[in-house]
């Protein structure tokens, strides 16, 4: 898929850890984890804005449009 | 959906139980033709449509069989899986290929004439009815597959989608 997801980058950069993420936006560490790994066919507009209120960062900060 | 699956099981079963009357029938056809009867002059076809006969009958019953199980073990919070399509889809096409071989087998022992017809007690319009209906029957298995295969493909759709 062309659609990349920086969520790991941006998780290093506040020093937060996966378990924690998913506790603060309210998904289960497996579904984190398929987000993570780019598995995930579709976001929900809500997740996305639980991840960038958590995070405090914007959604083409975690997003990214990579060419094939 | 629970008391349509036992009636579906329970139809199932008295198709299979119908199954194997028909194997047996055959079976003693076959056995009056060989033995008992000499009136028809050549026997060979008329053997031939009763070994055909019983054979096709045999898979059938073995595959409704098979279906039975299904049917039974059917989970139904998760109707939506590759496993249920395959055996919609499987049963399907058994059912399809054994009403197209009956269809080919009536047409046959249509043309061999009433002589024929009086030795193994024939009803042409009530086996080519049962034929038309098996036929719809397993068209509408084949679709029931494809609609299993497209849920089970947007269900993995909608699972991913955090």
């Amino acid at each position: 898929m062309s659609i990349v997801v920086n969520l790991n980058t941006v998780l290093t950069d506040r020093n937060l850890k996966s378990k924690e993420l998913a506790e603060m936006i309210g998904i289960t560490e497996a579904n984190l984890s398929i987000l993570k790994s780019g598995k995930a066919k579709a976001i929900r507009f809500s997740t996305l804005e639980a991840i960038c209120k958590a995070l405090e960062c914007q959604p083409a900060d975690i997003l990214a449009y990579k060419k094939e | 959906m629970k008391n349509l699956i036992f009636f579906l099981y329970l139809l199932i079963c008295l198709w299979i139980i119908g199954g194997l009357v028909a194997i047996f029938r055959s079976s003693s056809d076959l056995y009056n033709l060989i033995l008992i009867e000499n009136v028809y002059d050549n026997l060979t076809i008329p053997i031939c449509i009763l070994i055909a006969k019983i054979s096709i009958s045999s898979i059938l019953t073995f595959y409704l069989l098979k279906f039975s199980r299904v049917i039974n073990k059917l989970n139904l919070e998760n109707f939506l899986s590759k496993k249920n399509g395959k055996s919609f889809k499987t049963i399907g096409r058994v059912f399809l290929y054994y009403s197209f071989i009956r269809l080919f087998i009536n047409i046959i022992e249509i043309s061999l004439g009433e002589n024929y017809q009086k030795l193994i007690e024939y009803n042409t319009k009530g086996v080519i009815e049962g034929v038309v209906t098996l036929l719809i029957t397993s068209l509408f298995l084949l679709i029931i597959s494809k609609i299993i295969d497209q849920g089970y493909y947007f269900k993995n759709e909608n699972d991913l989608t955090i």
